[in-house]
């Protein structure tokens, strides 16, 4: 008999996920985590500091940085309040083809990212789903948004969304807990841009903060946001979406739950006879001692990459390219979001006014292009994130003065600003992809991933779209002085959106998951983190994993339950 | 935040939280001097001499006015970390380069004389960041980031609750500091 009834490996956004779901529907749910344990609240070492109780005033020591951080430094989240939530870089390496830089951004402890996510929370909708299938990149998705609508409202009432139903047919409305408010230069902009701009729309950005918490919510131990937008150093009021706040709370208090962390997922053991994988090969992160945990379904919930290293590890006879990789796709087509393009400027008016909070979203401008067929020079879309605000103080460093007078020009605070920054679809390529390294191994003996992907010609055309576009929005819009900006360096990676490793698809000749995120060559494992999406679309993706993870847990549960699985 | 209204929420936390915080946020919300805890330099690099010079040219940039001003929220103690532990050697030599070029007279010179020492500095023309620019960005980052700049001088909510989007700017009646 096997040790459990399901294995979660990972237990981050869709881990924390996949592991509610199972055990509120009777399941004995194990949860394997390669990094350590993080207590929600009291392992939240950098919560509620002031800058000035840090030596560098939040900057992490840039000596520890550069050194055991070289890639993790580049993530704006990396901060000393936060730092330890994001992995030593000389513990956990990679390798990158040569001229192809990509950053992998992770954090290995229990929760996962889902502790230091930017909580933007948007569904996917038809257009994103037909995509492919219309313009002929990639295959098509096997799923509808009529097949997932009901787990985006399952998910959103859980997790707790904020957002306003704006009814717009590019990004499907939700089930959402009370807005956060515009502030007076975005309401004005907002207004401005609906005169303008059929299809432009300037709405507040949808995020996984409870602004009215339910019942379920407060019964959870959790709270209404602050606005600190402190967030990634975690949160005591429980007021953002993470694994601790919400998903592994809900699991554990069903008494199905068994979390072990220090346990580094080496591979899945696969048995011909049966067809099924049999359990998880794992090794103690301290000990580098070996364990088999055997269940009757497994769902893989190790973020992209991390899964995909997994998969790829997983070799057997019946599967000499890596688990269930009889279509050869495993590793293909990674994509990120387009990131580090955008555009701002000055407003003028409104200098009586000001705000209260660190308002824990911005706003969002939904994609508008090639909404009605093929109409600019590249494929697919994008949308803006950004916000107003007036200039303080680190804006105005390098102006010339000093004394007296110039301490008390700071009280006051400067013009209002305006800043959008696009996030891009990136079209899948099979040339972009994850390997094993031939020789080189971490300090448990695994294969190092080799990651090579780079932006291909519409990822590009459509960044340098992306500001063109912008530059003249904000001058349309009425901005003063805009500035656009584009980082060449910015390497894929950055969005800290990777995904599409193990799509899913119709045919198990081109794709690795079936509809229901079921491996094609192997019924009972599931891959439910970003591998899966068969398109990238350009909204964030988190949510998406947590309705997709939700639906596959249903239908394993049903097929366990018809003795299938 | 008064000291009633930093308990109470405290105490509302407390309860939904059944008790259970993190250290930094009981602390957090308890506190409410306008102080600089000491800055540790692990690798001090300025003379008494020089550490002086720069807490004279930071006090000079931020001056106590109706708030303390950049020697009371210990800038140069804040410069002193920066040049010892954070610069890596070629940044810490130009910096040490520019301060021993700022005029011997400084130190004995009146305010008058001191304000037309840093002015020439300030206009000196230069594709790269001059000295003094790197001073004075240094000296508004450890002023500004000072519990004494952030929250006496300027304004600083750690938990600012519902976000207003709109109100009028005598309501918070100072920039916020972050």
């Amino acid at each position: 008999m096997a040790d459990f009834d399901a294995i979660v490996v990972g237990s981050g956004m869709s881990g924390g996920w996949a592991a509610k779901e199972f055990t509120e529907k009777g399941m004995r749910t194990l949860v394997i985590e390669r990094g350590r344990h993080v207590e929600h609240r009291t392992d939240y070492v950098g919560e509620g500091l002031g800058p000035w109780e840090m030596k560098f005033r939040d900057k992490v020591d840039r000596k520890i940085a550069d050194k055991n951080h070289d890639i993790q430094k580049r993530c704006y989240a990396f901060l000393d309040s936060t730092k330890q939530f994001f992995v030593n870089d000389l513990d956990h390496p990679y390798s990158q083809e040569e001229g192809k830089p990509f950053s992998w951004i992770r954090g290995y402890h229990l929760g996962g990212r889902s502790l230091t996510w930017h909580r933007q929370s948007y569904r996917l909708g038809d257009l994103d789903f037909g995509a492919n299938k219309r313009d002929g990149h990639g295959i098509d998705w096997p799923v509808r948004y009529a097949d997932i609508k009901k787990w985006y409202d399952h998910v959103e009432t859980f997790a707790g969304i904020t957002g306003n139903n704006d009814g717009l047919s590019q990004l499907p409305d939700g089930k959402f807990q009370p807005p956060m408010e515009l502030n007076c230069v975005e309401k004005v902009i907002k207004e401005r841009m609906e005169e303008l701009y059929e299809h432009r729309r300037l709405i507040i950005g949808r995020a996984a903060h409870l602004t009215k918490p339910t019942e379920e919510q407060l019964e959870l131990g959790r709270g209404t946001c602050q606005n600190r937008d402190q967030c990634q150093r975690g949160c005591s009021f429980g007021a953002y979406f993470s694994s601790q706040s919400a998903t592994l709370p809900a699991a554990k208090r069903t008494g199905n739950l068994t979390v072990v962390t220090d346990s580094i997922a080496h591979s899945l053991i696969y048995d011909p006879k049966t067809k099924r994988a049999t359990g998880v090969r794992v090794i103690d992160a301290h000990s580098k001692q070996g364990k088999t945990y055997t269940a009757k379904v497994i769902f893989m919930c190790a973020s992209t990459l991390g899964t995909t290293q997994i998969m790829l590890n997983s070799t057997s006879e019946h599967f000499k390219n890596g688990f269930a990789n009889s279509s050869g796709v495993l590793g293909h087509h990674i994509m990120d979001h387009l990131y580090a393009q955008g555009a701002s400027g000055d407003f003028d008016g409104f200098e009586d006014r000001y705000y209260i909070g660190r308002r824990a979203t911005g706003i969002y401008i939904p994609r508008y292009q090639n909404l009605n067929g093929q109409e600019e020079e590249y494929y697919r879309g994008y949308g803006f994130q950004g916000g107003a605000s007036r200039v303080e103080w680190r804006d105005r460093i390098g102006e010339k003065g000093f004394g007296a007078d110039f301490k008390e020009s700071f009280k006051t605070p400067g013009k209002w600003q305006f800043n959008i920054g696009g996030f891009g679809e990136m079209l899948p390529d099979f040339k972009n992809h994850a390997r094993l390294h031939k020789t080189k191994k971490d300090k448990w003996g695994i294969p190092l991933l080799h990651v090579d992907c780079e932006y291909g010609e519409n990822d590009w055309k459509m960044r340098r779209a992306i500001v063109k576009d912008s530059v003249q929005m904000l001058k349309d819009l009425g901005l003063k002085n805009v500035q656009g900006y584009l980082n060449e360096n910015a390497a894929p990676g950055i969005g800290i959106h990777e995904m599409g490793t193990a799509r899913m698809g119709h045919d198990p000749k081109t794709s690795v998951l079936n509809k229901f995120n079921q491996c094609h060559d192997v019924d009972n494992v599931f891959i439910t983190d970003g591998s899966f999406m068969t398109s990238s679309a350009c909204q964030n993706p988190s949510l998406s994993y947590m309705a997709f993870t939700a639906r596959a847990v249903d239908y394993a549960v049903t097929q366990i339950k018809a003795n299938l699985l | 935040m008064d000291e009633i209204n930093r308990r109470k929420l405290l105490k509302n936390v407390a309860i939904m939280t059944g008790g259970a915080l993190s250290a930094n946020v009981i602390a957090g919300v308890m506190s409410g001097a306008f102080a600089q805890d000491a800055i540790n330099v692990d690798n001090p690099v300025f003379t008494a001499d020089q550490l002086e010079l720069v807490a004279e040219i930071a006090q000079m940039i931020i001056p106590d006015t109706d708030t303390p001003g950049a020697k009371s929220a210990l800038v140069h103690d804040y410069i002193h970390a920066i040049v010892g532990d954070w610069y890596y050697e070629d940044e810490r030599v130009n910096f040490m380069t520019g301060l021993n070029a700022v005029d011997p007279s400084f130190m004995t010179r009146d305010e008058a004389g001191r304000t037309a020492i840093l002015m020439a500095l300030d206009n000196e023309e230069s594709d790269e960041k001059t000295f003094f620019a790197e001073f004075k960005e240094l000296t508004l980052i450890g002023y500004f980031s000072s519990q004494i700049g952030a929250e006496e001088e300027l304004r600083y909510e750690q938990y600012p609750g519902p976000y207003q989007g709109c109100v009028p700017f005598e309501q918070v009646g100072r920039t916020w500091a972050t």
